[in-house]
């Protein structure tokens, strides 16, 4: 597995060994661009869940609190209704 | 009469009365009402049993009760109560523990709210003759890999019926551990295992049980342990062999038994850095290395140093005489980024599994790349880590947890090295969400899929952010307390990390790691918070009505 100490002077291509040195390095130096691009796709998505989790989670927050404002709501009477109501009983007392 | 939810299995075999009764009486407290209690009775010499038994088969018609002719043993008297049960899940009793009135209702709501569960597993304690609590063992979500080395779900466990017959029953070759061999048969087929953190089980300990006598009450369990152990390796294809801790009951290792030699490639990345070691100025790479090429059993590996330029030569022509042909040295003239490096030593060989590690290391265990080999080869483990000491002998490393809103720490850090954690959880390999990237050794597949480390995290983070990419990605994290390394880290370091790094990983990771798996909400980093146990357990006496 060690690097090989010696290499020929030419590869089956025909190209010189400084240039297939250099080839090499050009593929290590793509692989580590594609390994941080990679990182960068699954960072953000990472992220992007996240936020959808905390998005989801304020839905639910939301929700919770329009519905004990609706039921809220159901429990106490209006403005108008009370008005009526008091008019009402202000006539009912006039008759 | 239609099939029940629960049949619940209970050998029998002259238990005292006092017993007899808790256990029969816990089981008809239940708050969840569609079970069946499958009792057999092992031909007892002691003539209360029969008649207890018969009185509460009147009593109550979910109660039924067969009596065997001859005394066969428990994996004799279980198998009959196996088929004897209708009911959908099997729960396992013994004939001297308790169940919590609550465990059958919080199975099945577990089970509703998953219904593809095959096996649920509680938390449990312990009991008395005198049913004083005491033990409580607050257990991790599902770990595979823990459950090789100790039968940590033990009590109380809940099987599908379909899969206990598919897996044949109890085994009567491993009386004794036959319940750890069944749930191993149940989960190697299981679709979901759940874990319901509530104390819902109580064991007794009578000198007689092995929750009392501990390996002296059954020696003979303990014995059948290693055997499940190695069926079960031998039946998933895991290259190890099971061995029993002479010293800590109920606890084993796998030594690695490798069928082939996967290449290894040594990654470490270093800027030459001297320290005193052992009252000695050294330094630390050409230590690291010498210590891998003098310790290391395994033949088939590389040592890839990414040295900064500002390393001298003279250490670089150290290193070569150290390792000689196994040496690569990678150049890195760039600003300091740990995760670069790394990367850049990774893609700069051939190994089919990637050794991160650091250079202020020294190698411990001879056969350490064998053992985290036998790991990584699995394909659903992502990354492997180690046990690691500090100089002086305290523990530096033993898995890391996510607790206090998802921010990572290291269990038992500074504990003594022989500390054996809290149900011996330091000693057994396990799962966490994350190990070091001190030494870490990852598939180079697993690697690349996940595209390294991120170099995002120059300094701090970059390993759990990487173990946390391979869990997003379906795969385990092991830690293996039978890998253990020297690590030189001062003990005195400044672990400072930096508020973006913290909320980078909580941007990223938060979702998995807001509740750790591997934790319990009855532990605060491995150790026991018993405020909520103690206040649970604790019994008010009851008010009379002064009207009587």
């Amino acid at each position: 597995m060690a690097e090989q100490a010696t290499q020929t002077r030419q590869d089956a291509s025909g190209r010189g060994s400084d240039e297939v040195a250099e080839l090499r390095e050009e593929l290590a130096r793509s692989k580590e661009e594609v390994l941080r691009l990679r990182d960068l796709l699954i960072g953000k998505d990472a992220e992007l869940g996240t936020q959808r989790g905390r998005v989801a989670e304020l839905e639910a927050g939301t929700a919770r609190l329009l519905n004990i404002g609706s039921r809220l709501r159901a429990k106490v009477p209006s403005f108008v209704w009370k008005a009526r109501a008091g008019l009402r009983g202000r006539r009912g007392s006039q008759d | 009469m239609p099939a029940p939810r629960f049949s619940i299995l209970t050998p029998v075999f002259d238990t005292p009365a006092d017993v007899l009764t808790a256990m029969l009486d816990s089981v008809r407290r239940q708050r969840f009402d569609d079970w069946e209690l499958c009792l057999v009775d092992d031909c007892s010499s002691e003539p209360h049993v029969g008649e207890m038994l018969e009185r509460a088969q009147r009593e109550d018609p979910r109660i039924r009760v067969q009596r065997r002719e001859s005394n066969g043993g428990i994996v004799a008297a279980s198998n009959d109560a196996l088929a004897m049960a209708g009911g959908e899940f099997v729960a396992l009793l013994d004939h001297d523990d308790e169940l919590d009135p609550r465990a059958l209702a919080q199975v099945d709501a577990a089970i509703a709210a998953t219904p593809e569960a095959d096996y649920i597993y509680t938390d449990e304690d312990k009991i008395d003759r005198a049913s004083r609590h005491s033990s409580p063992f607050f257990k991790p979500d599902w770990s595979p890999e823990r459950m090789r080395t100790q039968m940590y779900t033990c009590h109380l466990s809940v099987l599908r019926r379909s899969l206990v017959d598919e897996a044949g029953g109890f085994d009567p070759e491993f009386e004794g551990s036959q319940d750890w061999d069944l749930v191993l048969k149940v989960t190697e087929r299981a679709r979901r295992v759940l874990h319901v953190p509530k104390v819902l089980y109580h064991w007794r300990t009578l000198e007689s049980s092995a929750a009392g006598g501990g390996e002296e009450a059954k020696p003979w369990a303990f014995e059948a342990g290693t055997r499940v152990i190695q069926a079960h390796c031998d039946r998933i294809g895991l290259p190890a062999k099971a061995e029993r801790d002479e010293e800590a009951p109920g606890v084993y290792h796998l030594r690695p038994r490798l069928v082939r030699q996967p290449s290894v490639s040594i990654v470490i990345p270093t800027a030459g850095q001297s320290r005193e070691i052992r009252y000695e100025d050294i330094v630390l790479v050409t230590h690291c290395v010498r210590s891998i090429v003098q310790t290391s059993t395994y033949a088939n590996y590389e040592i890839v140093c990414v040295v900064d330029s500002s390393v001298d030569p003279g250490t670089r022509d150290e290193l070569r005489q150290i390792a000689g042909d196994r040496l690569r040295l990678v150049d890195y003239d760039e600003a300091f980024n740990f995760s670069a490096k790394v990367n850049r030593g990774a893609v700069r060989s051939d190994g089919e599994h990637v050794l991160l590690l650091n250079d202020d290391m020294e190698v411990v265990t001879p056969d350490w790349i064998e053992r985290l080999a036998m790991y990584s080869e699995i394909p659903e483990v992502g990354a492997v880590g180690a046990r690691l000491l500090w100089e002086d002998g305290r523990l530096q490393h033993a898995g890391v947890l996510f607790e206090n809103g998802g921010y990572p720490g290291h269990i038992y850090r500074g504990f003594g090295g022989e500390f054996g954690g809290y149900s011996n959880n330091v000693l057994v390999a396990q799962n966490y969400l994350a190990v070091t990237g001190a030494c870490l050794m990852t598939r180079r597949d697993a690697f690349d899929e996940v595209g390294g480390l991120s170099t995002t995290l120059p300094v701090n983070y970059n390993d759990m952010d990487y173990c946390l990419k391979q869990r997003a990605d379906g795969r385990r994290v092991v830690y293996d307390p039978d890998t253990v390394l020297y690590h030189f880290e001062s003990s005195s370091r400044s672990t400072e990390v930096e508020d973006w790094e913290k909320e980078l990983l909580l941007d990223r990771w938060l979702s998995l790691t807001a509740t750790d798996p591997y934790s319990n909400p009855g532990l605060k980093y491995g150790i026991p918070r018993l405020s909520g146990y103690v206040r649970a357990r604790i019994r008010l006496p009851r008010l009379r009505s002064p009207l009587g």
